[in-house]
């Protein structure tokens, strides 16, 4: 297809992005903000001939994606907070038999029930610590429109790569604004496909894993007969109470994203070269930033912005350089300082101010810019 | 010299994992006859074994998907046919088949039953009812009788609840196949899980089965050779009686047979009907 | 003889067949892995023909497995293949079982009743 050119809300976007990136199952259950991705897909799927259903809860819809994934199909659902904290089981289970698969949060005020129609940023440390056990998983963190679309494709991508779940957090503000958005032609996408098995079936082992830790993938239905459970298993997929096994299966799941961080992660350095002050924001409160950031330099003060495009794994490498150059870090974030405790860890001792709004309006540009020559100040 | 000729194996150990023998069952457990039953099934069907998926849940009924030497999978608690929806409808050339157990799938996976059920999705769900929750120690469960001791109903106690009729809740959610056997009547119920495989639709068997080391124990019913021997006696074949008046009493009459054989509208064929109407 | 069958039998409601039935033959062996029996005792209970009994040594696992008490007795009906919940009896076809027993090509603790009673009748007659 060629290039589209569409205004529309971020919701849209990312299930057309899903679309472009090949996705052929969406398993959802509406939930606002993230209906319109699931409304979306039971038209669109149907016409690139992949499968739209609705379940009767969000249990039922991460767990049919984790079947449809295992058949060998690019397969996703979109939900909010709450269905993420009913998903969470099975993103252990994802996580622990390496699925692809990608999950779209479009976070909303909480917690529990929160303000279903209100953008907040509360989900961040519930996407990797939300399951039990030592695990992770990729997150990214659109900002606009277009990225909503860009960075679907991206988790898909990654998803694919690595054999882990990606999780795309938007809030609903990012979720439901209308904005331009180009989707590019089919050929210029890049895509790719999850590393399959080869090989004789009798000496395929299914959790071998190769030179990047990522092991080959049998599918369900082809010549590989394979045991895959959620307990912890050998090489073989066999699940065993040994603790050698044990040790090195969640090395291997934890370093399989860790070690490999540095290809996963994705920045924007905004006005960062010679800033003094540094703004640490993604989604909503990055576009305010952004503004803050201007206008503070306009005033004469040094300030820049490192906006994350990526929260998991986190940038704390990054973070420990931007500590290195300037003087003062602060952190906005639409949430009570999630990660703002990832950064104190990775940016110590540069001194690190917290603007936590756990609200539905973002850090708006003057309350930014107001903190900014605060500290200017000091 | 001759080539020494092959090793000498059940007939159905082909579909089996050899290197996961023994299995893990206790000794008179229903749970390894199931899992015999359900190769002869795919074998007098003469499926491709390797488009045959097994998916199962947690449990010890759930440990079957790992007996068997195709794609298999073992879920979550209570999402074996969550699951299974998935693989289903992304590859509707698979045969899913469902092997679970009496908790996992009618209480944690109550839900998913009976949505399954209504969908209509071509499957076959085999679920083994040995009325308690066995791998946990044994714990009631959704189809545990009232007044039953379990460890969550002790002595002097007993279950305050009350069980669910499967067959009548299958069938009642819109399952196009029910059937219910015992284990002990082997050959019936082989046949029915062959005719459930065979037939588009979901099909849902469930063999009444016996755990002697939880339930028989606790209820003083016996050993597995006792409890396999009343089921033969208590069993009374009434094929075609509608499902609300499959009874199930254990000690007195479980009614046996295949309750439910209709058609109605299969899922995946609706989605592909769906498909083709709109594909650009 | 004919006619001595037809003297013996009483007039009973029941027509016999004039031409009497050929003998059956079993074209299975039974097969016992004895390794992997668990001694629930389901295929002793359920054996129509009462073939089956429990041996007095146990296993590597400490279960007393079975063998056939009658193996003359059996009819080659299969429950005993299908009701076991270890797959640990079965029947086999003759020619196959014969080759891979005198081959050795079976696995440790394998049985098969029928061949052992003939090696012991060999062993008797040879005396």
């Amino acid at each position: 297809m060629p290039e589209r050119i569409m205004f529309t809300m971020g919701d849209i976007a990312s299930a057309e992005g899903a679309l472009s990136a090949g996705c052929k199952y969406f398993g959802g259950y509406p939930i606002t903000p993230a209906t319109e991705i699931a409304e979306w897909m039971a038209l669109r799927m149907p016409e690139v001939g992949g499968s739209f259903v609705q379940y009767e809860d969000e249990i039922a819809s991460i767990t049919s994606v984790v079947g449809a994934s295992w058949t060998g199909v690019k397969s996703m659902t979109a939900t909010s907070g709450p269905g993420v904290s009913l998903m969470l089981e099975t993103i252990g289970l994802a996580v622990m038999t390496e699925t692809p698969l990608v999950l779209v949060n479009i976070m909303r005020g909480g917690p529990s029930t929160g303000q279903p129609t209100r953008g907040q940023q509360g989900d961040i440390m519930q996407a990797k610590w939300g399951s039990h056990g030592d695990y992770q998983i990729i997150a990214l963190t659109p900002a606009s429109v277009q990225e909503m679309f860009d960075q679907t494709v991206q988790a898909f991508n990654l998803s694919e790569r690595y054999r882990v779940p990606v999780f795309v957090l938007a809030d609903e503000t990012v979720g439901h604004m209308r904005e331009r958005l180009v989707i590019p032609d089919e050929k210029d996408l890049k895509l790719e496909y999850r590393k399959l098995a080869t090989g004789d079936p009798a000496d395929f082992l299914p959790f071998k894993p190769d030179e990047d830790l990522v092991p080959p993938m049998a599918l369900l239905g082809s010549k590989y007969q394979f045991y895959a459970t959620g307990l912890t298993h050998d090489e073989r997929g066999y699940p065993t109470d040994k603790e050698d096994v044990q040790l090195e299966l969640v090395a291997r799941l934890n370093n399989k994203i860790l070690r490999n961080a540095d290809k996963i992660i994705d920045l924007e350095r905004f006005m960062l070269d010679d800033a003094e002050i540094a703004v640490v924001a993604y989604g909503t409160p990055s576009r305010s930033a952004r503004k803050a950031i201007k206008e503070a330099r306009e005033a004469g003060i040094k300030a820049g912005m490192l906006r994350l495009k990526t929260v998991w794994p986190f940038p704390e490498d990054a973070l420990a350089d931007l500590a290195s150059e300037v003087k003062h870090i602060i952190v906005a974030e639409q949430n009570f300082g999630q990660v703002y405790h990832m950064v104190r860890a990775a940016a110590a001792p540069t001194p690190i101010h917290l603007m936590a709004k756990p609200a539905g309006m973002p850090q708006l540009p003057h309350e930014i810019l107001d903190k900014i020559k605060e500290i200017d100040s000091l | 010299m001759t080539t020494a000729p092959p090793i000498l194996k059940h007939p159905m150990m082909k579909y089996i994992r050899e290197d996961r023998l023994p299995w893990i069952y206790c000794p008179g457990c229903s749970v390894g006859i199931v899992t015999q039953m359900v190769t002869r099934a795919i074998d007098s069907l003469g499926l491709d074994f390797s488009k045959v998926v097994v998916i199962s849940g947690i449990g010890c009924t759930g440990r079957t998907s790992g007996y068997f030497k195709t794609g298999t999978f073992h879920t979550t608690h209570g999402r074996a046919i969550a699951f299974a929806e998935g693989v289903k409808i992304a590859n509707p050339k698979l045969e899913v088949i469902v092997i679970s157990g009496d908790g996992d799938l009618a209480a944690i996976g109550g839900n998913h039953l009976i949505h399954a059920c209504r969908r209509n999705i071509d499957m076959t769900i085999i679920c083994l009812n040995n009325n308690i929750y066995g791998m946990t120690g044994g714990q009631f469960g959704p189809t545990t009788e009232h007044g039953r001791f379990s460890q969550t109903s002790p002595r002097p106690i007993g279950n305050p609840e009350h069980p669910f009729n499967l067959v009548q809740l299958a069938a009642s959610s819109g399952a196009t196949f029910v059937a219910r056997w015992t284990a002990t009547q082997a050959r019936r119920a082989t046949a029915s899980i062959e005719k459930g495989i065979a037939k588009k639709g979901l099909s849902f068997i469930e063999v009444v089965g016996a755990c002697p080391t939880a339930y028989g124990r606790m209820n003083r019913l016996g050993d597995g050779l006792d409890m396999h021997r009343h089921f033969l006696k208590v069993a009374e074949i009434q094929n075609g009686l509608p499902p609300h008046e499959a009874e199930f009493d254990y000690d007195r009459r479980i009614v046996c047979g295949e309750f439910v054989n209709i058609e109605k509208d299969e899922y995946t064929a609706v989605l592909k009907q769906m498909k083709e109407k709109l594909r650009k | 003889m004919l006619l001595d069958s037809m003297e013996n039998t009483t007039m009973s409601a029941v027509r016999k067949p004039i031409t009497p039935k050929p003998p059956q033959t079993r074209n299975k062996v039974l097969v016992i892995l004895q390794e992997q029996c668990k001694q629930c005792g389901l295929c002793i209970e359920f054996c129509p023909k009462n073939v089956l009994c429990m041996t007095d040594t146990y296993n590597r696992k400490g279960y007393y497995p079975v063998t056939a008490c009658d193996i003359d007795a059996c009819v080659n009906c299969e429950f005993c293949e299908r009701i076991c919940p270890d797959m640990a009896i079965f029947l086999a076809e003759r020619g196959e079982a014969k080759k891979a027993y005198d081959t050795g090509s079976i696995e440790e603790g394998t049985v098969i009743p029928e061949f052992d009673q003939e090696a012991a009748k060999k062993k008797e007659a040879t005396k």
